[in-house]
């Protein structure tokens, strides 16, 4: 078991002012056995009204709301405290989605032969193992080289990317073998900026795997939301009205306590 | 009737002045053109008629149960009914509707169910449509039209009035409305079917409106109107789901409404049809959906649908291949009459192309028999021709599930065409469904 605080602060600024912003954030940290969340505070600017909670299809805590008047920066933070403890889970069955391609995901004849290629170990959790070393392989990180609409076979073969192109090809692959698989958004320990890696399911619970750092992803990572790829459960989603430039500078910081 | 028939020019001049179109996008261009209507009406007894009520809204039950299961339980496919692939693959299938049941459990509050008459006389259904289908406007504006042109004509004959339709549609938006006006959401005047959509808000009398008109806020959704702005408690949207909401799914729609599924999953609006119904209506589901009806209904399905294969199971794919030239093949992925290739209008080197196809990605198609159906006269300028023609049969889900007493008619223009969608050209006519 390990108590991690967190820290995770994002602010974009516009070049010219916007209006009728709606935005969708899913930077709280998931509830779950594994991971318990002990306290947080989250704020937002501006604000107009006191927005929503929900949680979405994939069990992510998410916050809405919308801010009509011009503004010209938008800023959102999470800091809090958690424990996360892998030894504790409930075991089910993973929700059935996690088995098939998504949009990002669609497999390429390129990326089913490079499937074919990884060899089968005696569990899931091994052969996952082989995915993330065959993926780290495969890559060089070249940050700029991708954008968020990247799909894993356009990544794939530009053998170029970021930790989001290296978690669309794991899933890709471990769902070629018929492992299911979920993308992760989240913050490991240290400090920077925010991570994706991805999980696979077996034996009852999922698994992390981080293909960017080519290890397994432990109690040190903080998940805030999963879904079949990046499109599912982006951080921070938003819509307004103008045309502008967007700067956005973003930091994170997770210790161990 | 004949009195009709001299009317057809003026109807067709009138429905022009109404602005009475069709939008298509050809090579990638947006053009306009009207929808020709034919003045000679299909003409459905009511015997017939009880049989499709019956049948269709059989159906419809069915589908909306099964689209309740599949987004929460998924029994069906834990009971081996439906094989989970051809849920999960479906295009139409959306994982952000699972966890989530809407109002009332209905899912297709409007379905269009098209079928064609065979030869035999038998019905036969060829494709739900419930996301959102259009058209019942044609025939709806047809029969006012040709009631003022030939007013004769329907107090010679016994035809039930169908212009109930706007009622019908506001009872079905009253029934899952959760609070606030009634509201028609259009893409605006480039969609295919914009004047559906104001004739509609019209007749139901909701509101008729446009992305801009329209804000989430704090989970509920809001009408910007001249007198200020009201709560909506149910959404017909004519717009795919794929661009509803740029925060959930396609993030580049400028037609969307930004958090409309944070209301929706809220509880604090109802969208008409319900987001992720393509799963339903899916070519591949097609096959199973007399399995659906027996499995949640207990009951042997009343209409039949056309004899289908599925070459994703071996004894299926063996029929298609050997006996290709004679069956339809259908990319399951495909709407609006695109992809459907007859077998017998092959060369032996595309049809040698079409069995690869088929055996590479089995879960793609489908192959069906084709069914010989009735030809209905169409008036062609002095004379009168036979052409192909279906029947889109309106299925309205409220508090009951009740068929529209008529239905848009569509033929095609081609002789030979077996393809009557309205994408692909040809005309309309009005059905007419008789006391006797």
């Amino acid at each position: 078991m390990r108590k991690l605080s967190f820290e995770f602060n994002t602010r974009i600024d516009f070049s010219n002012p916007v209006k009728e912003h709606s935005f969708l954030l899913r930077c709280i940290p998931m509830s779950l056995p594994q991971q318990r969340l002990l306290r947080f505070r989250l704020n937002a600017e501006p604000l107009e009204t006191m927005g929503s909670f929900s949680t979405d299809s994939f069990g992510n805590s998410t916050y809405s709301g919308r801010i009509g008047a011009e503004h010209t920066s938008f800023s959102y933070g999470i800091t809090g405290i958690l424990e996360r403890d892998d030894s504790c889970f409930i075991p089910k069955q993973p929700a059935p989605f996690y088995r098939y391609p998504s949009f990002l995901t669609h497999p390429s004849a390129e990326l089913i032969t490079f499937a074919n290629e990884i060899s089968h170990m005696s569990t899931d959790l091994e052969t996952a193992g082989a995915i993330a070393d065959a993926v780290f392989g495969h890559f060089e990180y070249v940050p700029g080289s991708t954008s968020t609409a990247t799909t894993a076979a356009q990544a794939f073969s530009l053998k170029k990317g970021v930790c989001q192109d290296y978690a669309h090809v794991f899933i890709t692959v471990a769902r070629l073998l018929n492992i299911p698989a979920r993308y992760v958004c989240g913050l490991p320990l240290g400090d920077g900026s925010s991570h994706a890696w991805a999980e696979i399911w077996h034996d009852g619970r999922w698994y992390g795997f981080d293909p960017t750092r080519d290890r397994t992803a432990d109690e040190g990572y903080i998940k805030l939301s999963v879904g079949r790829d990046f499109n599912d459960c982006s951080i921070e989603r938003g819509h307004f009205l103008g045309a502008c430039q967007q700067h956005q500078t973003s930091f994170m910081k997770v210790m161990e306590q | 009737m004949d009195d009709l028939l001299i009317h057809k020019e003026e109807i067709n001049m009138q429905m022009a002045r109404y602005g009475v179109k069709f939008g298509i996008y050809k090579n990638g261009t947006f053009k306009e053109r009207l929808f020709p209507y034919d003045p000679i009406p299909r003409v459905i007894s009511s015997s017939d008629f009880s049989l499709l009520e019956r049948g269709l809204a059989q159906r419809v039950d069915a589908l909306n149960m099964f689209l309740t299961d599949i987004y929460s339980d998924k029994k069906i496919i834990k009971d081996n009914v439906v094989p989970a692939e051809f849920v999960y693959r479906s295009p139409g299938y959306l994982a952000q509707c699972e966890g989530f049941t809407p109002p009332k459990s209905i899912y297709s509050h409007i379905s269009g169910i098209d079928l064609v008459l065979g030869k035999d006389q038998t019905w036969y259904i060829l494709e739900d449509n419930l996301r959102v289908p259009s058209g019942a406007s044609y025939p709806l504006i047809a029969r006012s039209l040709s009631r003022r042109c030939s007013p004769e004509t329907f107090r010679r004959n016994d035809v039930m009035d169908n212009r109930n339709y706007g009622n019908m549609l506001k009872e079905v938006m009253d029934n899952v409305n959760t609070g606030g006006i009634n509201v028609i959401f259009t893409p605006g005047r480039y969609n295919a079917a914009y004047f559906e959509h104001s004739y509609l808000a019209e007749q139901s009398s909701a509101v008729l409106a446009e992305a801009s008109d329209l804000f989430v806020e704090n989970d509920y959704l809001y009408y910007r109107g001249n007198h200020g702005t009201v709560r909506v408690g149910a959404i017909y949207r004519r717009i795919s789901d794929e661009y509803l909401d740029p925060l959930c799914f396609y993030p580049d729609s400028l037609i969307g409404i930004p958090n409309l599924m944070e209301a929706y999953r809220a509880g604090n609006v109802a969208i008409i049809n319900a987001p992720g119904n393509g799963v339903a209506d899916d070519k591949g589901i097609y096959y199973f959906v007399p399995k659906i009806i027996r499995y949640y209904l207990d009951e042997e399905p009343i209409l039949m649908n056309a004899p289908t294969f599925l070459p994703f199971y071996e004894e299926d794919m063996k029929y298609t291949l050997s006996n290709i030239t004679r069956l339809v093949i259908k990319d399951v992925a495909e709407a609006g009459g695109y992809g459907v290739v007859f077998g017998s209008e092959l060369t032996e080197e595309q049809l040698d192309n079409l069995k690869e196809k088929i055996k590479a990605e089995p879960r793609r198609f489908i192959s069906q028999e084709v069914i010989d159906f009735q030809d209905l006269p169409v008036i062609d300028g002095k004379t009168t021709v036979m052409r192909k023609a279906d029947l889109r049969a309106f299925v309205l889900s409220g508090s009951n599930t009740r068929v529209w007493p008529s239905g848009l008619t569509r033929f095609s223009r081609n002789p030979n065409s077996f393809v009557v969608n309205s994408s692909q050209g040809g005309g309309f006519k009005d059905t007419w469904i008789m006391f006797q």
